[in-house]
């Protein structure tokens, strides 16, 4: 009887944690919210990238998943899965997937949050190395006269970049 | 590491760095006052300033401004020299005992990440808290105390321009400094774990200490990309297994999605901001208010423009006409030297030499003086002030088409009066590629020496031109000297410099009042590199043109059939073949090579060669074209000769002195010969083209 409480309970756990990885449809992308379980496999986990706020797409997998992590290709299981706890109501993925733009989307004042690079590169490397790196506020100041650069406020300066380095960092806007 | 009694009285080398636009030069200037010497650092074209700072009577230490970077990871040769210097590993260079890191106090998140760089160094560090003034007015609060506490280094609020804190900071070097500090920045610990394991194989096979084979660890492990084709001279350093097991280590972090380069990036600023947060009070991030106001004027859509186009004009009329007055009187005083030494020396070989050679050869060096010296007092004034990074913001759209810099506007602009300043004001552009290519094609800008020439070519071309036809050809030959710029920067980008992906990022920083010592200091400086550098060259090689010209000699000669007797007339001779099939004979051979000396001597050459005086006008000279005639009868000045021979000079590199600046600011002689190369085949061809061409369809 106690067995059977014991596995009703954890039928139960599993029932009500629709917002775990798994749960999650091929193709998506979402944002880690939570780890829960073993410390040790949590560490595990985030030793892999799946750290809290980290960028999880689900490539595709039923049981064990094939998921987009940092950018590289991880598999997991599903025990595993299951105990990573995603942000993946539809409102909230619809919102922040049309809350990340590019830098060179912003108009003119426009602040937003500096959410990540699109690719891994000297330029981007320098631009962390100059304060631009993800979390930082960032506001457009103004465009110069003929459309090209961009000057930017970023940690309580002014940066300007061309248009092109511009389009390599992603913002989060509010 | 507590060493402190014997690190004493061993401190004779201290390196200053920090941000640009820290103020790092201006403390540098403050420290040595003149005591300073400019030079390269070995094998490349980073400037090496040193001098020495007095301390006590008998205490004079050695000062080493480094390059002013915003990293010491090595992407570029500023980073390298800076990092090279700081590990002890340059050549020449000793490696400094105490390193003064400038910070912009007003900007300090972003100033203090070198600042955790030079730490990892494990060199003695003073902090020097730059532009406290502009921290007060912004009303920002710093607890020097408690920043010196998080830190673990000294600090020293100063304000370089002003002097003040000067003497602190000399004080604390007198005393000496110690290096202790703990990191107290942490990464992922799998990052942190991977980080001693190569620290420990530097430790075992390089024999490194500690703090070196940390902050070279670091470096390996951002370096982000795969070490054996990285282009950075890390690779030089260490042998093949160490190579393998640092890719091992790589792919590893790789697998497991880590990004070391994020990592340590973040993990800094993360600790720098907490440092902040407890000891900077009010941290007013609008920045500087009257710079606010100026940068809605001046980067401005319509008065931006305005306002650009105003100051460059202006600064191209003093360049372009108001230094022809000092000009006119530096060659007024040189030529009347000249001609009281011929006057009142014996005359023979000796005497020669030194009037036509030494003292016009000298007279040719001071002649670009005023030149020099008001580009530099204006790019100083535009540099000092902020506005230089504007002119670039304004500029880098159009700049940019053909793969240069914003910054390249003002040498190129400069290069309309002279090459040899716009070159050398090239230095103000950051990355060496783009300096490099600005360098390359800026001598195809029309500067004023090609005027007389083309004054002669034009009055040949058209006998009674118009005011109009006149200015309309002289605009139609600087505009395809322009063109060639365009074209060839962009050639450039796309062949020879490939690789370099263009960067542009650049700090816009606040506007600030100019220090004018600072500017007349830079100006001196400029100025005397160039006499002593660029002028030797010059000199040495308008002597061995003069003697070209004038040996072997022939006192019974006219100068007309001295001239064609000379080893420069000979060479004209030589030459003729290969000028013919663009039209062109002996005597404009020897024009042609006459005028390297300046290209305006083509005229006065091309006044001996056709018996005329000398000092002859415009007028006689044209007349002695129009009647100059080949062996058999032909007209030599053809309308297509005199078209060739304006757009042979419009891209011909006619001008020693510019090859001697190019090879004082490139550092050797593979780029000056490359350019001389280039530009006279371009020359060459199109000069080929339009006679060739034109007499195919007909023209004469």
């Amino acid at each position: 009887m106690f067995g059977w409480f014991k596995k009703r309970k954890r039928r139960d756990e599993e029932l009500i944690e629709t917002d775990s990885l798994c749960n999650v449809a091929d193709g998506q992308s979402v944002v880690i919210k939570h780890l829960k379980g073993k410390d040790h496999d949590c560490q595990r986990l985030r030793e892999m990238g799946f750290c809290e706020q980290a960028r999880v797409e689900k490539i595709s997998g039923k049981g064990t998943l094939i998921c987009r992590v940092c950018d590289s290709k991880v598999v997991i299981s599903q025990g595993l899965a299951k105990n990573i706890l995603v942000n993946t109501c539809p409102e909230n993925e619809e919102n922040s997937m049309k809350n990340i733009i590019l830098l060179s989307e912003l108009s003119q004042g426009q602040k937003a949050i500096v959410h990540d690079f699109i690719e891994e590169n000297d330029t981007c490397a320098r631009l962390e190395e100059m304060g631009v790196t993800p979390g930082e506020p960032v506001e457009v100041i103004r465009y110069a006269p003929l459309g090209d650069p961009i000057e930017i406020r970023i940690r309580g300066y002014m940066l300007s970049l061309r248009k092109e380095e511009a389009e390599l960092i992603q913002v989060e806007i509010k | 590491m507590s060493q402190t009694s014997s690190v004493e009285h061993t401190i004779q080398t201290i390196a200053l760095a920090g941000n640009p636009n820290s103020g790092k030069t201006t403390l540098f200037n403050a420290f040595t006052k003149l005591r300073q010497k400019v030079g390269n650092y070995p094998g490349v074209t980073v400037e090496k300033k040193t001098g020495t700072l007095v301390l006590a009577k008998d205490r004079v230490v050695n000062v080493i401004d480094l390059p002013g970077t915003y990293s010491l990871a090595v992407r570029s040769m500023d980073e390298q020299i800076a990092r090279d210097v700081l590990l002890g590993r340059a050549p020449d260079t000793p490696k400094p005992h105490v390193v003064v890191c400038v910070v912009d106090a007003s900007n300090l998140e972003r100033n203090l990440y070198l600042f955790t760089q030079i730490q990892d160094l494990g060199l003695p560090i003073i902090l020097a808290l730059n532009m406290m003034d502009e921290v007060k007015r912004r009303g920002i609060e710093i607890n020097v105390e408690k920043l010196s506490q998080e830190l673990q280094v000294p600090v020293v609020p100063i304000v370089a321009n002003q002097n003040i804190g000067i003497a602190e900071i000399k004080q604390l070097i007198a005393k000496g400094v110690s290096a202790k500090y703990t990191r107290q920045w942490r990464m992922a610990p799998d990052l942190e774990e991977d980080v001693e394991h190569i620290v420990r194989l530097l430790k075992q096979h390089e024999q490194m200490d500690d703090a070196t084979a940390f902050s070279e660890a670091m470096s390996i492990l951002s370096i982000g990309r795969s070490f054996m084709s990285g282009t950075n001279a890390v690779e030089d350093f260490y042998n093949e297994e160490f190579r393998f097991q640092i890719e091992a280590i790589q792919e590893k972090l790789k697998q497991k999605g880590l990004r070391a380069r994020s990592a340590a990036v973040e993990a800094r600023y993360n600790w720098i901001k907490s440092v902040i947060k407890v000891s900077v009070k009010d941290l007013n991030r609008k920045g500087s208010e009257i710079t606010e106001k100026l940068d809605a004027i001046l980067t401005h859509k319509i008065f931006g423009w305005m306002a650009f186009v105003g100051i460059m004009s202006f600064m191209f009329y003093l360049i372009f006409s108001v230094a022809t007055y000092p000009m006119d009187w530096i060659d007024a005083v040189f030529s009347s030297l000249g001609g009281s030494l011929a006057e009142h020396l014996p005359p023979g070989v000796l005497t020669d030499l030194l009037v036509d050679g030494v003292v016009a050869g000298v007279g040719g060096v001071v002649i670009f003086l005023p030149q020099i010296l008001i580009l530099f007092f204006f790019i100083g004034l535009l540099q000092d002030t902020g506005y230089m990074a504007r002119a670039a913001f304004i500029m880098d759209r159009l700049m940019s088409k053909v793969g240069l810099h914003g910054k390249s506007f003002i040498p190129l602009l400069s290069s309309y009066a002279c090459a040899i300043p716009g070159i050398m004001a090239s230095r103000t552009i950051e990355s060496p590629k783009d300096r490099l290519v600005t360098i390359l094609v800026a001598p195809m800008m029309s500067c004023s020496a090609r005027l007389p020439v083309y004054t002669v070519m034009i009055a040949a071309l058209i006998p009674e031109a118009t005011a109009w036809q006149k200015a309309g050809i002289m605009l139609a030959l600087y505009a395809l000297g322009t063109a060639g710029v365009g074209v060839m920067a962009w050639v450039f980008k796309k062949t020879l410099l490939k690789r370099q992906k263009p960067i542009f990022i650049m700090e816009l920083p606040p506007y600030r009042f100019p220090s004018f010592k600072a500017i007349m200091l830079q100006m001196w400086e400029r100025s005397s590199l160039f006499l002593k550098r660029a002028g030797t060259i010059i000199l040495a090689m308008s002597i061995i043109l003069w003697a070209l010209m004038t040996y072997p000699k022939h006192e019974d000669l006219t100068p007309h059939d001295a001239l064609q007797q000379s080893y420069a007339g000979q060479l004209g001779t030589a030459l003729e073949p290969a000028l013919k099939p663009l039209g062109y004979d002996w005597r404009i051979g020897i024009g042609l090579v006459g005028s390297f000396a300046a290209r305006e001597v083509f005229v006065s050459t091309m006044n001996i060669v056709f018996n005329l005086d000398e000092e002859g006008d415009v007028e006689t000279l044209r007349d002695a074209f129009r009647n100059a005639k080949w062996p058999d009868g032909r007209p030599l000045f053809t309308p297509l000769v005199c078209v060739g021979l304006m757009v042979f000079f419009v891209f011909a590199l006619q001008c020693l002195s510019t090859v001697a600046v190019v090879w004082r600011e490139t550092g050797g002689w593979q780029w000056p010969l490359f350019q001389i190369f280039y530009l006279t085949l371009i020359a060459y061809i199109l000069a080929l083209a339009v006679y060739q061409g034109g007499r195919l369809l007909g023209f004469q």
